[in-house]
């Protein structure tokens, strides 16, 4: 069986004519005048590579995304990023007495930018006559603020000037200078 | 082939980092206002609003800072959006207008100080020549709120920039021209009309005074007696 398979198979062969070298040179005539395949701008980055590094591209591109980092952080910073932008002038900081007369509050604070407008952040002291007192740091600057009576009720100061604040309601405004202080 | 890499690599490694830098500042400041108590769903529209106020070269703290406020006074939420938006816009217009007025380069401060002064009046020609007059952005950013803050204890918003002005042009520091509502508020105090202060006040640097107070320009350092005791504890 298997011998008469083989007889078939060489038959078979011996039958077959080769192409001859006319018949390549014809076909690879044929595949160069045929247009290239269009390629992606992408090709040669999709296309799988062996990329050697030099050693000397590593402290260069380590110094690149290092400079890269330093400019980023510069540039954020000269955009007044983390910065109060109004509350601070200077770097000087002078100590400033609130007062605030609410014979009736069970609880009077003081909120304003100069502690983040947190309610909790600066309590005032009941003075006599029901005159409420907090004496704090504040940045020479100019600031807005409010107090906060009993934890819910927003009220600006009567012995300042006042400007919107932008939700309906005024913030009171302070100028605190070197030499001291105006409620605008 | 293996010099193309290499250029891709340095060219896309900024863009890229530029990407991951913008998402990271949005993802910080969304982390920032939830970790002082600010809903999460606020935060996240804050962020956005604070992203874009960035892209378009602003400082976005004012943007943060107004949100902050508006979340610790109960005011409701959509009305915060609505207001850090206002004010969002409202830099972009006064940067847009400073720049028709000159002024290409400024920094993030001195926009957020000048649309609080253009609140109250200071206009485009004054902003710009106080921010021509100060010596550097933080002067400058003060004597914009100090500006304002003249406006609001009474003074007419052309005579309290020209005031700031002349401060700057007759060597004042940042920190004198701090000064100025502090002598305004003295003059007052005094029974001098308030139409009057501002006239008394140019006046009185005329004569290398600013109300009275023996005026010092050598420098912020030597001590001036106020015109009269401020409100102030220096413990």
């Amino acid at each position: 069986m298997s011998d008469g398979l083989t007889r078939a198979a060489n038959a078979m062969r011996d039958g077959l004519k080769s192409p001859g070298p006319e018949f390549t040179e014809r076909v690879m005539a044929e595949v160069r005048r045929m247009p290239a395949p269009r390629r992606s701008p992408l090709h040669w980055v999709t296309q799988p590579r062996v990329v050697r590094v030099r050693p000397w591209f590593i402290p260069l591109a380590a110094a690149a995304l290092l400079a890269m980092w330093v400019a980023g952080s510069r540039y954020g910073a000269s955009r007044g990023m983390g910065q109060d932008a109004l509350a601070v002038a200077a770097r000087d900081t002078v100590y400033v007495r609130f007062e605030f007369a609410a014979p009736t509050a069970r609880a009077v604070n003081l909120a304003g930018d100069f502690n983040g407008w947190k309610p909790d952040a600066t309590v005032m002291s009941r003075g006599t006559g029901g005159v409420w007192v907090a004496t704090i740091p504040v940045a020479v600057g100019v600031h807005k603020y409010q107090f906060v009576v009993d934890g819910n009720t927003w009220v600006p100061d009567p012995a300042a000037g006042t400007t919107d604040d932008g939700f309906g309601g005024r913030n009171s405004l302070i100028v605190v200078g070197p030499r001291g202080v105006v409620r605008s | 082939m293996k010099t193309r890499a290499m250029i891709l690599a340095l060219v896309l490694s900024p863009a890229m980092l530029a990407g991951q830098a913008t998402v990271a500042a949005q993802s910080d400041v969304r982390a920032m206002l939830v970790a002082r108590g600010i809903a999460p769903a606020l935060a996240e529209s804050v962020a956005v609003v604070a992203r874009e106020t960035s892209g378009r070269g602003l400082s976005s703290q004012p943007v943060v800072d107004k949100a902050v406020e508006g979340w610790f006074k109960h005011v409701p939420p959509p009305r915060i959006l609505a207001a850090v938006r206002d004010l969002a816009g409202r830099m972009d217009q006064v940067r847009t207008e400073l720049r028709g007025a000159g002024l290409a380069e400024l920094d993030g401060s001195v926009i957020g100080a000048a649309a609080e002064s253009r609140a109250q009046g200071i206009v485009r020609g004054d902003q710009a020549d106080i921010i021509r007059a100060a010596k550097s952005p933080t002067a400058a950013s003060a004597g914009l709120a100090v500006s304002a803050a003249l406006v609001v204890q009474g003074l007419d918003a052309r005579t309290s920039a020209r005031l700031v002005v002349e401060s700057f042009r007759r060597g004042r520091t940042a920190s004198q021209v701090l000064d100025l509502p502090s002598a305004a508020r003295a003059l007052q105090m005094r029974g001098t009309p308030t139409s009057e202060v501002g006239r008394e006040l140019l006046e009185g640097m005329g004569h290398g005074d600013d109300g009275g107070d023996g005026g010092d320009h050598s420098g912020r350092n030597r001590p001036r007696a106020p015109l009269i005791p401020p409100r102030v504890d220096n413990d």
